[in-house]
C-alpha cells in the first residue's frame, strides 16, 4: 500500500480518537492496532503484550517515578518559602530587583524538579502575591514566572527528556546534563531581558524601601543551601559518573524527604500523597510511553519512517531549513497536543529524519524540549497558562500576552542551540 | 450498582496501594546497592533486575488508581464545547472505548503471562527469576483497569440519570505532571 494512503489512515484515526476525547494513551494504542489489523498480518495481541514488558521492565525505566516522587516531596514542603527568603536579599542592586527572583526561583525549583507546571505553581504561590503586594508591574512579573517556569523541563531532572529518552533510545544521563547549560543560558537571557526593561521603563520594579546589607545576605544563604546540596548530589553525581539516573533520582527522593524533615513540611500525609502522587503521574506517563511504542512497531513495520526520512533526503533541504520547517510544526503542534504527546507521536519518525540530516540525538532532545516549553506558553493548552490563570484569576489570553516576550526569548534560544550545537553537547562529551 | 462502583473504586486503590509499596521497595533497593557499593565495594547483583520487575508492576498496578483519579491525560477541546448531558454521553462513549481497550489488554496480559507460566520461563541473570511472577502483574494490572473503566462507565450512566448521591465524582486533574 502507498505510504500517503497508509499515513493518512493513521493520521485519520489519530484525530478521531485523541479528537474525540480519548485518553492520549489509549488512543495510541488503538491507532496501532488500527495499523496491525488494517495493513499487516502481524500477531497484534501478543505484539501489545510484549510491548508492554519490555518497556515497562527495564531497570532504567525507574528513574522517572524516582524524579517524579522527588519532585512531588518538595512541591508540598516549605521550599518555595526558603527560596524566596534566601534569593530576596541578592536581589535589591539589579533592575528589576524581585522580578529575578522569579527566573532564580524557578531555576533552582526546576533542578528539583521534573514539572514545568509544578515549577510555576510552587514558585508562582509565594511571587505572584508578594510582587503583586510590593507595585511591581503584573505583566513582567507574570511573564517572567510564565517563561521561567517552563525551565522545569529544560534544567535536569525533566518528565520530557526521560520519555524523550525512552521513546528515542538516547542516554538519559547524557540527555540530563546536556540540559544544564542551555537552561542555565535561558535563564540568564530571561534575566537580562528583564533588565534592559526596567532599565528603559524603571517603574515596572518600584524602589525597594529596604537596602539589604551584605551580613542580611550572607544570612540568607542557609534557606538555600540545602536545594543548593540537592541539586549537586543530584546532578554531580550523574555528571561524574557515579550514579544511574535511578540511582541519581533515589538519592534525589532520600534528600527531598529529608529537606521535608528539616524544614518540618513532613508528614504521614505529605509521605502518602507525594508517593500517590507519583504513581499516579508515573501511570499516566507509562500508559502515553506504551501506547507510542505500540504505535511506533507497527510505523516500522510499514516502513512509514524509512520512505519518509528517504523522501526527505530526496528533497535536499538544508539542515537549517529541515529545523526550521520542523519548528513551525511544532509550533503549530504545540497549540493542540500536550508535551508527552508531542513527543511520543514525533519522534520515532522525526528522529530518524534529523539524525539523517547529522544532528545528534542529544542535541535533538534539548530542541525538542525547548519546543515544547514554548508550548507551555502557548493557547489554548499551554498548561503553564492554567497554573498562572488559577493563581491569580486572570484570564489565559491575558497571561498568554504577558508571556509573548519571554515566548520569544525562547525563540531565540532555539536559534542559539541550532547555530551553535556546542552549546548542548559540550558537557555530555565530557561525560565519563 | 454504586455498592459495585465503591467496591471497584476501592479495589483500585489497594492495588494502587501496591503500586506505591513497590516503589517504595524499588527506593530501598537502589539505596541499599548504592550504600552497599560505596562502603564495601560489593553489590546485590540484583538491583537492575528486580528494579525493572517493580517497575513493570508500579506501571500497571497505577493504571486503574490513576483512571480512578482522572489522572490519565486526554484532549479536552471537544469535552470544553458540550455542556450537560452531552458531556456525560460523550465520556460515556470514551469509556466504553477505553473499556474495550483494556478488556483486549487483560486477554492478551493474561495469555502472555499463561505462556510464561506453562514454559517456566526464567530470567537471564544471576536470579534465575521465574518471569511469570513479576509478568503477573500485567493482567493483574489491566483488570483492574477494565473494571475501573466499566466503574466509570457506570458513574457516567448515573450521572446521566441524575443518581449520584452517596457517589465520590473527581473532576480531571490540571496540575502536576504537565
Amino acid at each position: 500500500m502507498e505510504l500517503a494512503s497508509v499515513s493518512l489512515t493513521l493520521c485519520a484515526l489519530l484525530v478521531l480518537f485523541m479528537g474525540g476525547t480519548v485518553w492520549i494513551g489509549v488512543s495510541l494504542f488503538l491507532v496501532g492496532f488500527g495499523g496491525f489489523v488494517f495493513f499487516t498480518d502481524l500477531p497484534f495481541g501478543s505484539i501489545l503484550a510484549t510491548t508492554g514488558w519490555n518497556n515497562t521492565s527495564g531497570s532504567a525505566m525507574m528513574a522517572l517515578p524516582m524524579f517524579v516522587w522527588m519532585g512531588e516531596i518538595l512541591f508540598r514542603s516549605r521550599i518555595s518559602q526558603n527560596l524566596f527568603k534566601g534569593l530576596t536579599p541578592w536581589m535589591d542592586r539589579i533592575p528589576g530587583r524581585l522580578l529575578h527572583v522569579n527566573i532564580l526561583a524557578c531555576t533552582f525549583f526546576a533542578a528539583v524538579s521534573g514539572s514545568s507546571a509544578a515549577t510555576t505553581a510552587t514558585v508562582g504561590k509565594i511571587t505572584v502575591p508578594e510582587l503583586s503586594k510590593r507595585g511591581y508591574a503584573k505583566s513582567l512579573a507574570v511573564g517572567s514566572l510564565a517563561g521561567a517556569g517552563t525551565l522545569g523541563f529544560l534544567i535536569p531532572p525533566s518528565m520530557m527528556m526521560l520519555v524523550y529518552g525512552i521513546i528515542g533510545d538516547v542516554s538519559i544521563g547524557k540527555l540530563f546534563i546536556a540540559g544544564v547549560i542551555p537552561g542555565l543560558m535561558l535563564a540568564a537571557l530571561f534575566s537580562l531581558y528583564i533588565v534592559v526593561r526596567c532599565l528603559i521603563t524603571p517603574s515596572l520594579a518600584p524602589a525597594e524601601a529596604e537596602r539589604h546589607t551584605w551580613a542580611e545576605r550572607l544570612a540568607a544563604i542557609p534557606e538555600i543551601l540545602p536545594v543548593l546540596v540537592l541539586i549537586l548530589v543530584v546532578l554531580g553525581s550523574l555528571y561524574a559518573g557515579f550514579a544511574t539516573p535511578t540511582e541519581a533520582g533515589a538519592v534525589g527522593v532520600l534528600g527531598a524527604i529529608a529537606f521535608a524533615a528539616v524544614t518540618k513540611s513532613m508528614n504521614w500525609e505529605v509521605f502518602r500523597h507525594s508517593l500517590m502522587g507519583s504513581i499516579k503521574t508515573t501511570a499516566m506517563i507509562m500508559l502515553i510511553v506504551l501506547g507510542a511504542s505500540y504505535l511506533s512497531v507497527v510505523v516500522g513495520y510499514l516502513g512509514i519512517t524509512r520512505k519518509l526520512t528517504l523522501l526527505v533526503t530526496e528533497m535536499g533541504l538544508s539542515p537549517f531549513m529541515l529545523i526550521i520547517i520542523l519548528s513551525i510544526l511544532y509550533v503549530v503542534l504545540g497549540c493542540l497536543v500536550d508535551g508527552f504527546s508531542m513527543i511520543v507521536m514525533t519522534t520515532p519518525i522525526v528522529l530518524p529524519l534529523v539524525t539523517a540530516a547529522g544532528f545528534d540525538p542529544v542535541w535533538f532532545g534539548i530542541y525538542l524540549v525547548l519546543m515544547i516549553e514554548l508550548s507551555q506558553i502557548t493557547p489554548p493548552v499551554g498548561f503553564n497558562l492554567f497554573v498562572i490563570s488559577s493563581l491569580n484569576n486572570d484570564d489565559v489570553m491575558v497571561v498568554a500576552r504577558d508571556a509573548l516576550p519571554f515566548f520569544l526569548v525562547m525563540t531565540a534560544m532555539t536559534a542559539l542551540i541550532t547555530v551553535f550545537p556546542q552549546i548542548v553537547l559540550v558537557l555530555p562529551n565530557f561525560m565519563k | 450498582m454504586k455498592r459495585l462502583i465503591r467496591a471497584i473504586d476501592g479495589l483500585s486503590g489497594f492495588i494502587g496501594g501496591l503500586a506505591g509499596v513497590l516503589l517504595c521497595i524499588g527506593l530501598a533497593l537502589t539505596a541499599a546497592e548504592i550504600l552497599l557499593r560505596s562502603a564495601a565495594d560489593r553489590t546485590l547483583f540484583i538491583t537492575d533486575e528486580y528494579l525493572g520487575y517493580l517497575m513493570c508492576g508500579l506501571t500497571f498496578c497505577g493504571l486503574g488508581y490513576t483512571l480512578r483519579e482522572k489522572g490519565h491525560i486526554r484532549m479536552t477541546l471537544i469535552h470544553g464545547l458540550v455542556k450537560g448531558n452531552a458531556r456525560y454521553w460523550l465520556d460515556a462513549v470514551c469509556l466504553a472505548v477505553g473499556l474495550c481497550f483494556s478488556a483486549g489488554v487483560t486477554v492478551f496480559t493474561s495469555q502472555f503471562f499463561w505462556d510464561s507460566m506453562i514454559t517456566g520461563s526464567q530470567s537471564m541473570q544471576v536470579s534465575a527469576t521465574y518471569l511469570a511472577i513479576p509478568q503477573s502483574f500485567m493482567p493483574l494490572g489491566a483488570l483492574v483497569l477494565t473494571l475501573q473503566f466499566a466503574s466509570e462507565l457506570l458513574k457516567s450512566l448515573l450521572l446521566i440519570k441524575g443518581d449520584t448521591d452517596g457517589l465520590i465524582l473527581l473532576e480531571e486533574v490540571k496540575d502536576l505532571g504537565r
